[in-house]
């Protein structure tokens, strides 16, 4: 990591904090103006964060896959974009007071584990790896995005179903947006987290000689996968709606989180993140 | 130049005598002219079904107090002689209330922040009031100053809506239903709706409904005239209470009001069409006395059903969430008034101490340079320093008559001491008062 790279991912991270803060305030008093600060310095504090990746991937001249650090960049970056994304469209600026708390101290973290591995290593080498992290990175955050809305969804539903309304003061939506935002999500995430994996299984064969390894990392993904197979055609084909789905996104972000940052820190295996 | 107000409100006057008071647009440009012909340069009205007020500004604040006061009068003993009750006209003075300058303006910043409405926070009164500014400026009666004070009191009005929670939540039951009714559905727009029942409150609750653009109303009773004329009224159409049930799996939202003695749906009757529904969610209304729906029912994944008892508690919730907001609404209003106070003082005390301080540098000046003419030897550098020290005896003689005319704007003072000051130092400020009551039509109304 250069010292340019730190600065500017403590400068994002600082306005990552900035902008939780805005939007824990904008949740309790759901003043608009509050909400407009909220956005503008979590965007600022995007455009600090691409500066410094766009940075990091001119220095290695592809993208950086060598590290647990890259790795947790780039994962926020994506989740940060998704979240713009949606924001917007579904009303979900109240998911910003969780999710920017999660991503300032990813940030730090990544900030913080100054990468070993410069270079990458010749068996991480090809657009083959390029492509399967960046899939599968990609299925994550649009996993971790529809457990936030399944997180909302449920909180909703408990709100309304114990008639309690003053404990959500906040806007949170309304539930069919939520459930379409999920249902939307995972429609989305599937295929990228199955080609994903189909990519990894063939660099596996290319590289160990056999599309499945008894690899942790790999088998906890592919019991994900498994996991989301079920979910994606109960509701597709099963018609599995509300509550029922908003828990299952919930325990399938969980499972990824397992996957991400549980097998990374406690079990070796051949993934590095 | 003076503001003034006379009114009253349903706190100072029963319906009867608000009645008296009451004015429509023609009867508000009415009294708006007899104002100004009573020695007003400037007024404003506003009425609304639980208060009347008349905002004036004139050149003493005896005559902007009388304007509005006299034309009040003038107004009510009119009503009470065509009502042929003079018993009214007796008692009028007990329901007015008087404020002036600061006051006046604090009473309608607090007024368009729905402080002083029935129901806290009310949305109407802030559009009364633009109004009632509106129907000023057409009338020629708005000049600088009820312009400044009804901006203000907007923009008070405004922030304090979505400054504080004074506005949140619904804070009627047919109201609680919809805002309930759209945690369940982003948007209302092309949902389909069953009334079964056709009561008065149903027809509320529909009403409301229809004005978030639902798709299809159906409306199911027992006798179907009634179904048919409820139908008419809201726009939707009427079905065989026999049929509810096949319906059910259909419709989005469910209002129940029918005086049957035994529920019309059971746990059986809603689950299985939730099952058809395929889990889109149901949101039902019950508020029949006995209940109509099952109130097993609520535990049906999907399904949120609300009674009257329900509603009623999270109209109270709300209005008590409104309540703690009174403090924070009451800064904001004091914030706006301190604001349009030191705008006043800014337009009446300016003048007065622009002339103030140029006659006294002029004066300072011309005998310095007079004295300066004597002592030609002098080195230009001491020459600096004499004419230094003239300019600061003249300042910090000048500062606190500076003070003192501001404070006096303030204090509702003003024209005593403006008068006197120019009396003093023989200023020539003309007119103390800028508006001279010319025809003010081009203040941009909002």
């Amino acid at each position: 990591m250069t010292p340019a790279l730190v600065a500017l991912l403590a400068l994002s991270s600082l306005f990552f904090a900035g902008a939780s803060l805005l939007h824990v305030v904008y949740l309790r008093s759901r003043r608009s103006d509050l909400g407009f600060w909220a956005t503008l310095l979590s965007l600022i504090a995007w455009v600090a964060l691409s500066a410094g990746g766009v940075m990091r991937t001119a220095l290695l001249g592809q993208l950086p896959r060598g590290s647990f650090s890259d790795g947790l960049l780039l994962f926020i970056w994506l989740l940060a974009t998704g979240f713009f994304l949606v924001e917007r469209r579904f009303h979900l600026r109240v998911g910003g007071a969780i999710l920017f708390p999660l991503i300032t101290l990813g940030v730090v973290v990544a900030a913080m584990r100054p990468a070993r591995v410069e270079g990458l290593l010749p068996i991480l080498q090809g657009p083959l790896v390029a492509w399967h992290v960046s899939l599968i990175f990609l299925g994550y955050c649009t996993f971790a995005l529809a457990g936030l809305a399944g997180f909302l969804y449920l909180l909703q539903e408990r709100t309304l179903k114990s008639k309690q309304l003053t404990l959500l003061n906040f806007d949170v939506p309304a539930l069919d947006t939520l459930e379409r935002l999920l249902a939307s999500l995972v429609a989305w995430g599937y295929p990228c987290l199955t080609f994903g994996l189909l990519l990894g299984a063939l660099w596996s064969r290319q590289v160990w000689g056999a599309y499945i390894v008894p690899d942790p990392k790999m088998l906890w993904a592919i019991a994900t996968w498994i996991f989301y197979t079920a979910a994606f055609l109960g509701r597709w084909v099963g018609g599995w709606r509300g509550r029922r789905n908003a828990i299952l996104t919930l325990v399938g972000f969980v499972a990824v989180l397992v996957n991400y940052v549980g097998i990374t820190f406690i079990v070796q295996g051949i993934h590095r993140f | 130049m003076y503001l003034a107000l006379t009114g009253l409100n349903h706190k100072t006057a029963p319906v009867a005598v608000r009645e008296a008071f009451s004015v429509d647009e023609e009867a508000a440009v009415r009294l708006l002219t007899r104002v100004k012909q009573a020695g007003a340069t400037e007024a404003a009205v506003l009425s609304t079904c639980n208060r009347t007020e008349i905002y004036t500004v004139g050149p003493t604040q005896e005559a902007a107090d009388r304007a509005g006061r006299q034309a009040l009068w003038a107004l009510a003993s009119e009503r009470s002689s065509t009502m042929a009750d003079s018993m009214l006209v007796g008692s009028h003075d007990d329901v007015l209330y008087q404020h002036y300058d600061r006051q006046a303006a604090r009473h309608l910043f607090s007024v368009a922040a729905g402080l002083d409405s029935l129901i806290l926070g009310e949305p109407q009164i802030l559009g009364q009031v633009r109004d009632a500014y509106e129907l000023a400026a057409a009338s020629q009666s708005a000049g600088p100053v009820v312009s400044e004070l009804f901006h203000r009191g907007i923009r008070a009005g405004k922030r304090v809506r979505t400054e504080t929670r004074i506005a949140e939540g619904a804070a009627s039951v047919s109201y609680a239903a919809v805002e309930l009714a759209k945690r369940v559905f982003q948007s209302l727009k092309g949902k389909r709706v069953l009334l079964i029942g056709a009561g008065k409150m149903a027809e509320l609750a529909a009403k409301n409904l229809v004005d978030q653009k639902v798709g299809t109303l159906l409306v199911a009773n027992r006798t179907p005239q009634s179904a048919a004329t409820l139908a008419q009224s809201v726009g939707g159409e009427a079905v065989s209470l026999d049929a509810v049930h096949t319906l059910l799996p259909t419709v989005d939202i469910v209002i129940a009001s029918t005086g049957a003695r035994t529920p019309i749906l059971t746990r059986e009757t809603v689950a299985y069409a939730m099952r058809l529904r395929k889990g889109e969610p149901l949101f039902m209304i019950d508020i029949a006395v006995p209940r109509d729906i099952e109130p097993a029912v609520h535990q049906i994944d999907g399904v949120f059903l609300y009674n009257i008892d329900d509603l009623k508690a999270v109209v109270d919730a709300n209005l008590s969430q409104r309540e703690a907001s009174v403090d924070a609404a009451w800064r904001i209003v004091d914030e706006e008034t301190l604001r349009f106070v030191k705008w006043l003082q800014g337009r009446l005390a300016a003048p007065v101490i622009r002339a103030l301080r140029e006659k006294v540098s002029a004066t300072a000046e011309a005998e310095v340079e007079r004295l300066l003419r004597r002592l030609d030897h002098l080195p230009e550098q001491e020459k600096a320093q004499v004419r230094a020290l003239a300019h600061s005896i003249a300042g910090k003689l000048l500062h606190h008559p500076t003070v003192r005319l501001k404070t006096s704007v303030e204090e509702g003072t003003h024209g005593v001491v403006f008068r006197s000051i120019s009396d003093l130092f023989d200023l020539d400020i003309g007119d103390s008062s800028p508006s001279s009551g010319r025809s003010f039509s081009g203040e941009g109304a909002t």
